[in-house]
């Protein structure tokens, strides 16, 4: 069975499953997508996040003489 | 000017009228005239839209242009620094919050911005707000909580000019959206008091100079010096640190949702770039027959006549 008759008969012929197999690509697609924006953007903007400067408060107030970014 | 070339002119055409006129061919005519006809619209239209603007202010009552600074969040996808925002709220509850109010911030906006839950509620603690009526209806006073909006330094705008000499210090969450040049024009503003005012400048009793500010004559005299409030994380207090810190703070105010419209940004142009490619591709998918197919006229055969 070629590539695209296997896709046809496994996705296409049944209406429900095409339907279903559109909602379950969205759901899982938003998730891989954001996490990868979300991963990209925390990567980018290492240090000056909240989360990154909530753990340099939480280590004390000095540790960061060096690396301050103005 | 005008009128000598005009009679120049007049005096060339008369020449090329009367002497070279069979000389002239009619190529070189529609040039000339072309020539004339495209510098007559060119001049039409920078005099047209020359009166379409009115300069009736000079250069100083505009204020002083604010340089273009490289702020931490200036990129396209570059967040917020919010250890610069602590900091700045450090500056504002020290410094600014003494004639300025921040309406729209309530406590509770700066938890998991610049500052912990907990530290929010202690400081919203110090702050003594209306309470609900006892029984008998006396009014009374609590300790503020999240939820309550950061107290302002006058209880309306009467007491805030009479404490400042008639001047209104202007509320300042949305500060950075309201002025022009935004976050540049403030820190310009903040670092921009020269020691004196230029030779020449008169002041109103009270105005100090400021050449950033319309007109330059401000009420507020100048408030930030070096090592005027003590940072927590050991960041040296010098006067433009704490205007950087105090802007992003305020830049922070006006855009809260800043970092997630810009994480939200990249998302969207991602997305609706690569629906945009397959656009492209199903409207060339759809459209090649039609491009590429060949209409042949086959003309009947004429009938054959005996």
């Amino acid at each position: 069975m070629s590539f695209y008759s296997t896709i046809f008969q496994t996705v296409f012929k049944r209406n429900s499953v095409y339907v279903g197999t559109i909602f379950g690509t969205a759901f899982v697609f938003q998730t891989v997508f954001d996490d990868a924006i979300n991963g990209w953007w925390e990567t980018r903007n290492k240090g000056k996040l909240w989360k990154d400067v909530k753990v340099k408060l939480a280590a004390g107030g000095d540790a960061d003489d060096g690396d301050d970014d103005e | 000017m005008f009128s000598r070339l005009g009679s120049a002119f007049r005096q060339n055409a008369r020449a090329y009228s009367t002497s070279a006129k069979a000389e002239l061919s009619s190529n070189t005519k529609k040039a000339i005239s072309s020539v004339v006809g495209i510098t007559g619209l060119t001049l039409g239209y920078i005099v047209y839209q020359d009166s379409q603007t009115g300069k009736a202010m000079t250069a100083a009552e505009h204020g002083l242009q604010a340089p273009e600074y490289e702020w931490s969040h200036k990129g396209m996808f570059d967040s917020f620094d919010h250890a610069s925002i602590r900091r700045g709220f450090q500056v504002y509850r020290e410094v600014c919050s003494a004639c300025h109010s921040l309406d729209r911030i309530s406590w509770r906006n700066l938890v998991g911005v610049s500052h912990t839950a907990s530290e929010a509620k202690a400081m919203a603690a110090e702050f003594e707000y209306d309470d609900e009526p006892d029984d008998q209806g006396n009014p009374r006073k609590r300790p503020g909580k999240l939820t309550d909006p950061i107290p302002g330094p006058y209880a309306n705008e009467q007491a805030a000019r009479a404490a400042n000499g008639g001047a209104l210090p202007p509320d300042l969450s949305l500060i950075i959206k309201a002025r022009h040049g935004g976050c540049d024009y403030v820190f310009s503003l903040l670092t921009g008091y020269p020691e004196e005012p230029p030779a020449g400048v008169q002041l109103a009793p009270g105005a100090n100079y400021n050449p950033y500010f319309p007109g330059g004559s401000i009420a507020m005299a100048r408030v930030l010096f070096d090592d005027l409030v003590e940072y927590e994380d050991g960041t040296p207090a010098s006067t433009s640190q704490e205007a950087k810190d105090v802007v992003t703070f305020l830049n922070w105010c006006s855009e809260p949702e800043h970092d997630e419209r810009k994480k939200m940004g990249v998302k969207a142009l991602l997305i609706v770039g690569s629906l945009y490619l397959l656009a492209v591709w199903t409207k060339k998918f759809k459209w090649t027959p039609i491009k590429h197919r060949k209409i042949v006229f086959n003309p009947p055969k004429p009938p054959k006549r005996r």
